[in-house]
């Protein structure tokens, strides 16, 4: 039967590096791009009588991110440790949380693309499992291409020990895009709460999927299988939609799909099957002796609570309300807190929103991604774009003009006013000024003038361009238009 | 695993039959498969000396566990801890960390600063 007679089911794990400065037992620095093996010390190593201490800021961050994502936060929880073998892991044990996590119970809202431009937003509530603290492991790079190949492999244990959280979803995503969906509000309310970078080039955000297939009004689950190795957003989409219909082609054709593992190979666009497990994963997860369990009092998680910002999704929604943005436009200023803050900075001080997110989502976000800088790094700050509105509406300068000020803004740092002053731009609606430089533009272009006085109005165009070249784009374009027209007929 | 588990000597053989290797009383709790699978687990290979010697061991280590069942537990809270501490907590300050010589002093196979580990997986 065709793919739409199948219900997907997917639930995601997606884990993220905190935001600490040290590492989760030990003082190792977090920072990314280190030598290898130069953020290590007998702590990350498991080295024989050494004892992990818990870095209190990474319960913060799990506790605010639990919150963030409307958790209930237990008031007793405690670390277990997870044995198995990889080389990754130099202790052959990673310290977890099992049966008690930190968080529980949440829930993310996410917004749907409306069934078209008419119809409302609709926005749908994906169940959060669990929030847990657990330590980061190490890094391999392979002696060739791909794990498989690779006679040797080369281990990096910067990273091992770096504070993680892991959010498990509910079953609740019921399409490859609402899987992306789910996993970008994930990563900007993380964002937004402070707890993560959520770089996922970096490796400090990643998502695992699992995906079944039933046909349509059954209540049981199918076999799932899990997805690995997604390494972006657009991936998770991908890699779900093909794995949704490898397993709908394996069910047409009567077979049954295995419960294994998949990895997703972004290059030829497919997921192929890991080694399966000979034997269930027996992890034998048992508590973690050389730490004490954590207590959390209510009056510490209000504190945390109560110095979240407000989160995106309302903040979007506001957005629409106060400002009057369409919901596309509210949903992309949103998408980072800084981007938020700066439209709404300059949206105070301009009595045209929609003019400031035009500038931001256009010229602003170009920009950025050209030179590769975030809005806090931009020179740019609200207070330019601002005056620059000013300029605007004076008349001082055209919105052609104002393209060429908003970028030199960007790189100098200095006000439009101060550019336009420097740079002569000021645009020219002296009538008397442009009539001298019309009046020599249709001296020295006898055939287009004659063309336009026998109704070719496209040559209008050929000296509407000429006049803007000879201003640098500086002259008024209505009154450009309103001269030519008039001294082109006029020897008639 | 070392050398003397995997080619056992003939002290090491002497050494096995000086252990009792009774077999595991009919009650027992632990089965020879079960120490076997966890042997897996834990990497260890094991001889069938050992197999039976460990199985035997492991039982009676559970049965001294057991008499703790004696005891009257009802007025206590279940606890996975022994001692009554919680919440210690260190700050998120950073520390230096060990030179990278010292770090990779017990690697048979460092390089270029990396521990260099034998494959990781087999071709299928």
């Amino acid at each position: 039967m065709p793919l739409e007679d199948y219900e997907i089911v997917i639930g995601l794990e997606v884990h993220a590096e905190l935001l600490t400065e040290s590492k989760l037992f030990c003082g190792c620095s977090t920072k990314f791009g280190a030598e290898p093996n130069t953020h290590v010390c007998p702590v990350c190593l498991g080295l024989p009588g050494v004892l992990p201490v818990l870095n209190e800021k990474a319960v913060e961050y799990a506790v605010r991110a639990g919150l963030a994502l409307n958790c209930e936060i237990a008031s007793f929880s405690k670390f277990d440790r997870k044995n198995y073998f990889y080389p990754d892991l130099p202790k052959a044990y990673q310290i977890s949380q099992y049966d008690l996590p930190l968080c529980r119970n949440g829930w993310v809202e996410i917004a749907l693309p409306p069934a078209d431009e008419n119809s409302p937003a609709r926005t749908k509530r994906i169940g959060i499992i669990r929030v847990h603290l657990e330590e980061e492991a190490g890094k391999s790079v392979h002696s060739s291409e791909t794990i498989v190949g690779s006679e040797y492999s080369l281990e990096d244990y910067n990273r091992v020990g770096i504070p993680l959280i892991e959010i498990v979803s509910k079953p609740d995503i019921r399409s490859p895009q609402e899987a992306r969906l789910y996993a970008e509000s994930l990563r900007t309310i993380l964002l937004y709460a402070g707890v993560s970078d959520c770089k996922m080039e970096e490796g400090s955000l990643r998502v695992d999927a699992n995906i079944s297939l039933r046909p349509r009004g059954a209540t049981e689950f199918g076999t799932r299988t899990e997805i690995k190795n997604i390494n972006s957003f657009r991936s998770i989409e991908r890699a779900l939609a093909y794995e949704a219909a490898r397993q709908a082609q394996v069910l047409d054709e009567g077979g049954q799909v295995v419960q294994e593992t998949r990895a997703w190979d972004e290059l030829h666009g497919v997921t192929v099957a890991m080694r399966s497990k000979e034997e269930a994963q027996d992890y034998r997860y048992f508590p973690e002796p050389d730490l004490v369990p954590v207590v959390t009092s209510r009056e510490w998680v209000e504190k945390i609570r109560a110095s979240l910002p407000e989160l995106p999704l309302a903040r979007q929604e506001r957005f629409q309300r106060q400002y009057g943005l369409p919901a596309y436009d509210a949903a992309l200023l949103t998408e980072t807190r800084d981007m938020a803050d700066f439209f709404e900075e300059a949206a105070r001080q301009w009595h045209d929103p929609k003019a400031v997110a035009n500038w931001l989502m256009g010229d602003f976000t170009r920009l950025l991604k050209e030179h590769g800088l975030e809005v806090s790094q931009s020179r740019l700050r609200p207070g330019h774009l601002v005056g620059m509105l000013k300029l605007m509406e004076k008349g001082v300068i055209s919105g052609k003009i104002a393209k060429t000020v908003f970028e030199e803004m960007f790189l100098s740092g200095q006000d439009a006013e101060q550019i336009v002053k420097d740079k002569g731009l000021v645009q020219i609606a002296d009538t008397g000024e442009l009539e001298g430089i019309i009046q020599r533009i249709i001296a020295a272009n006898p055939q287009p003038a004659e063309d336009f006085r026998k109704g070719k109005e496209k040559a209008l165009g050929f000296f509407v361009g000429q006049v803007m070249r000879e201003t640098k784009g500086r002259a008024n374009p209505a009154l450009v238009n309103e001269l030519l027209r008039k001294l082109l007929t006029a020897g008639q | 695993m070392g050398d003397q588990e995997r080619n056992p000597g003939a002290a090491a053989a002497a050494k096995e039959a000086a252990v009792p290797a009774e077999a595991p009383a009919a009650a027992s709790r632990i089965s020879a498969a079960e120490v076997e699978h966890v042997a897996r687990l834990a990497r260890l290979e094991l001889s069938p000396e050992e197999k039976v010697r460990f199985t035997t061991q492991l039982n009676a280590i559970l049965e001294a566990v057991d008499k703790l069942k004696a005891l009257d537990t009802a007025q206590v809270e279940p606890t996975a801890y022994a001692v009554p501490m919680q919440n210690v907590f260190r700050p998120d300050q950073v520390r230096p960390s060990w030179p990278r010589e010292k770090i990779l002093q017990n690697a048979p196979e460092p390089q270029d600063g990396y521990f260099r580990v034998p494959r990781i997986m087999e071709e299928e």
